[in-house]
C-alpha cells in the first residue's frame, strides 16, 4: 500500500492539486487537462492498438474464407492454426486490446483515490489529505499552498466530490463509450464472436454509466474526457470504422418509408 | 480474441466493483470524544449512539438511542457539554439532540442544515454551535429556540468560543469571526489558512491554529494580530492556554509550548505521529494523543516525557483526566482508563461492540 501511495496515488494527487492551482482554481478543469496529459503519456500504447484495431477490420474477410474454408468441425485445428498465422501476417496481437486497458487501470484506480481525496466532505477525509499532500517539499508548498484547501468542488451544475444530480455524466459516459467502442469494433466475421462483440460494446458501457452514477461525478468527467479524447484520436488513425456502419443505417432508415416500406406492404399482401 | 475479451471484462467488472463499492462516504467518517463528569463518562459513536458509562468501571449506565431501537442517529463527533442534567451533543445527521443525562432520554432537538463536526458551547444560557453547513448557530440552550444564525464561507468544525459578552469562531474559509451575543458581527481576521479547529478566548486573547501551519493570538477586542508563530504542519488541534502557557499541537508530529503574551518558544517536543487534537492538562502533566495511537504524558514545565502508551488505534479527539485517572477514546471507538501518573491501565471497553 505504501508503494502504491509513493508510486501512483501521491504523484496523481498532487498533480491534481497542481493543475487546480495553476488553472484558475477550477477543479473541472484540472481534471480535463489531467486527461489530457495522461493520453500523452499513454499515446504509444493506445496507439499501437488503434492499429491494431484498423489491421484487425481489414483481415475480417480473410477470416471469413477460412471459416468457410474449414467449416467442418473436425478441422477445428486446422482453423485455429490457420487463423493464428492469419493474425501473425496482419501484424495483429489478439490480445493487443488488454494492454492499453492495462496501463491505463492503475490510473484509472489512482484518479478515483485522488478525486475523492482531493475533495474530502468529513474530518478523516481532511486528515487523510494532509498525509498525502506534498506540502512538506519547499517548492511544491509554495505551488501547491494550504489556501488551497478545501477545494472548491463546483464545475458547471456539477460538484465534483459527489454523484451527478442530473444523471448528465453517467449517460454521456455510457454514450461516448460506446461510440468509441464501435469505432474500433473489428466486425467480425463469426457469428457468435460478433454476438459476443455486440454485447461487449453494451454492457462495458452500461458499467462504466453505474460506476459514474454511484461515484464522484469527477471520475465520470474523466471518463467523458478520456473517451471523447480517444474519439479523435481514433477518427484520426482510421476514421470511424464500424460507426460509419451506424451513421449508414440511420441515413438508410430516414429514405426507407418511401420505398422500402411500400415494397412490404405489397409483399405482405 | 475470445479470451482476451473475457478477461478485460472480467477486469472492468473487478474495476466497477473495486470503485462503485470504495465511493467516497459524504458523511460519518469521522472520530468521536468524550467528556467526564460526576463519576460518568460521556462519549458518542461513529454508529449515531451516545453513551454513559460509569468513569470507576466502564459499566453503561444509558444509551441513546435505547438499546431496543436498532438503528442509530448520525455519528457524533464533537465533545459532549453536560449543563445541570442536560448533555447537549450535535451529529453529523445535522441534528443537535438535547438529552436527560441522568437517563438517556431526549429532550429536543434543534435542526441544521449539515452534519455537526463541531463541539458545543453553552454560556449564560445560550448554546453556539458552529455546522458543515457553514453557519454559526446560537440557541437557547433552555428551549432550543434558535436566537440568529450567521452564514460563513465555507465549513465551521471547530468550537466557538463565548466569553465577556464575545463569540468567536474560526471557518475553513479562512476567516475567525467575532460576534456579540445579539450576534452582530464585531470584526473578522483572515489567515492564510482554513481554520479547521476551535477558538479559545482567554486573557483578552483569540488563540487558534491554522492550515496555513500557523498558531496566532489576536486581540479579542479589534482582532489585531498580537503573535503568529510556524510549526511545520497544519495546526488543527485548539490550543490549550494554562497559567501563561500555550500548548499547541500540529499535524507535523510536534507538541509546542509559547508564552502566551509573546508567543516565544519555550520548547517543543517531537511525537510519533500528527497531533489533531489538543492536550489535556492535569497536575503539571501534559496529555496528548496522536494519529499513530500513541498517548505521551510530558511535563508541562519542562517537555520532558514521563511515559508513552500505545493502545494500538489512532488518537484523534483530545484526552480527558478527571480524578487521578486519563480517559482516551481511540477511532474503532474504545475507551480507556488509565491511571494519570503511572500509566497503569484500568479498564477498556468499546461501548459500540458491547450488546
Amino acid at each position: 500500500m505504501e508503494l502504491w501511495n509513493t508510486i501512483v496515488f501521491q504523484p496523481l494527487l498532487n498533480l491534481l492539486l497542481f493543475l487546480y492551482a495553476v488553472l484558475g482554481r477550477n477543479f473541472g478543469v484540472a481534471v480535463i487537462v489531467f486527461t489530457v496529459l495522461v493520453r500523452l503519456v499513454t499515446l504509444p500504447v493506445t496507439q499501437q492498438q488503434m492499429k491494431s484495431a484498423k489491421a484487425s477490420q481489414e483481415m475480417q474477410p480473410k477470416m471469413k474464407e477460412l471459416q468457410e474454408k474449414y467449416r467442418d468441425p473436425k478441422d477445428r485445428d486446422k482453423l485455429a492454426q490457420e487463423q493464428m498465422k492469419l493474425y501473425k501476417e496482419s501484424g495483429v496481437n489478439p490480445m493487443g486490446c488488454l494492454v492499453p486497458m492495462l496501463v491505463q487501470m492503475p490510473i484509472w484506480f489512482g484518479l478515483y483515490q485522488a478525486i475523492g481525496t482531493a475533495l474530502p466532505q468529513s474530518p478523516l477525509q481532511v486528515l487523510n489529505l494532509a498525509k498525502h499532500i506534498y506540502s512538506s517539499f519547499p517548492l511544491l508548498g509554495n505551488i501547491i499552498p494550504a489556501s488551497l484547501i478545501p477545494l472548491n468542488p463546483r464545475f458547471l451544475w456539477l460538484d465534483l466530490g459527489r454523484p451527478d444530480p442530473l444523471y448528465i455524466i453517467p449517460i454521456v459516459t455510457a454514450a461516448s463509450m460506446w461510440v468509441q467502442q464501435k469505432m474500433t469494433s473489428p466486425g467480425n466475421a463469426d457469428p457468435q464472436q460478433q454476438a459476443m462483440s455486440q454485447s461487449m460494446e453494451l454492457m462495458m458501457p452500461f458499467m462504466f454509466a453505474w460506476i459514474t452514477y454511484s461515484s464522484a461525478s469527477g471520475l465520470g468527467l474523466y471518463f467523458v474526457a478520456t473517451n471523447v479524447v480517444g474519439i479523435i484520436q481514433q477518427y484520426f488513425t482510421s476514421g470511424w470504422g464500424a460507426m460509419a456502419n451506424v451513421f449508414r443505417r440511420g441515413k438508410a432508415r430516414e429514405v426507407a418509408p418511401v420505398t422500402k416500406g411500400k415494397g412490404n406492404a405489397r409483399k405482405k399482401r | 480474441m475470445k479470451n482476451g475479451r473475457l478477461v478485460l471484462v472480467l477486469s472492468l467488472g473487478l474495476l466497477a466493483t473495486v470503485l462503485s463499492g470504495c465511493a467516497p462516504g459524504v458523511a460519518g467518517s469521522s472520530w468521536s470524544s468524550l467528556t467526564v463528569a460526576d463519576g460518568i463518562v460521556y462519549v458518542g459513536s461513529q454508529a449515531g449512539r451516545i453513551f454513559a458509562l460509569q468513569a470507576s468501571s466502564g459499566d453503561e449506565v444509558w444509551r441513546f438511542p435505547a438499546a431496543t431501537e436498532k438503528a442509530g442517529k448520525g455519528a457524533f463527533a464533537g465533545t459532549p457539554a453536560l449543563v445541570g442534567d442536560a448533555l447537549y451533543l450535535g451529529s453529523h445527521d445535522g441534528y443537535f439532540y438535547v438529552l436527560d443525562a441522568n437517563t438517556g432520554s431526549l429532550r429536543r432537538t434543534m435542526a441544521t442544515k449539515g452534519p455537526i463536526i463541531a463541539d458545543p458551547v453553552i454560556v449564560d444560557g445560550a448554546l453556539y454551535i458552529g455546522s458543515q453547513d457553514r453557519s454559526l448557530y446560537a440557541f437557547d440552550a433552555a428551549t432550543g429556540r434558535k436566537e440568529w444564525e450567521y452564514s460563513a464561507g465555507n465549513w465551521i468544525w471547530g468550537s466557538a468560543a463565548a466569553l465577556g459578552g464575545r463569540v468567536v469562531v474560526g471557518s475553513f474559509d479562512h476567516k475567525v469571526y467575532c460576534f456579540d451575543t445579539a450576534g452582530q458581527l464585531l470584526w473578522e481576521f483572515k489567515a492564510e489558512g482554513g481554520v479547521p479547529g476551535g477558538v479559545v478566548l482567554e486573557g483578552g486573547l483569540v488563540y487558534f491554529g491554522a492550515m496555513d501551519n500557523r498558531v496566532y493570538a489576536l486581540d479579542a477586542t479589534d482582532g489585531s494580530e498580537e503573535w503568529s508563530v510556524s510549526t511545520g504542519g497544519w495546526v488543527w488541534a485548539s490550543p490549550l492556554v494554562v497559567d501563561g502557557r500555550v500548548y499547541v499541537a500540529s499535524l507535523d508530529a510536534t507538541v509546542y509550548a509559547l508564552d502566551a503574551v509573546t508567543g516565544t518558544e519555550r520548547w517543543r517536543y517531537r511525537v510519533d505521529g500528527m497531533v489533531r487534537a489538543a492536550p489535556a492538562y492535569a497536575d503539571g502533566l501534559l496529555y496528548v494523543g496522536t494519529e499513530t495511537g500513541s498517548l505521551h504524558v510530558l511535563d508541562a514545565e519542562s517537555g520532558m516525557q514521563k511515559w508513552t502508551d500505545k493502545p494500538g488505534k489512532s488518537i484523534l479527539s483530545s484526552p480527558v483526566v478527571d480524578s487521578g485517572t486519563v480517559y482516551i477514546t481511540t477511532l474503532d471507538g474504545t475507551l480507556y482508563a488509565m491511571d494519570g501518573v503511572s500509566g497503569v491501565r484500568r479498564w477498556s471497553v468499546n461501548p459500540s461492540t458491547r450488546q
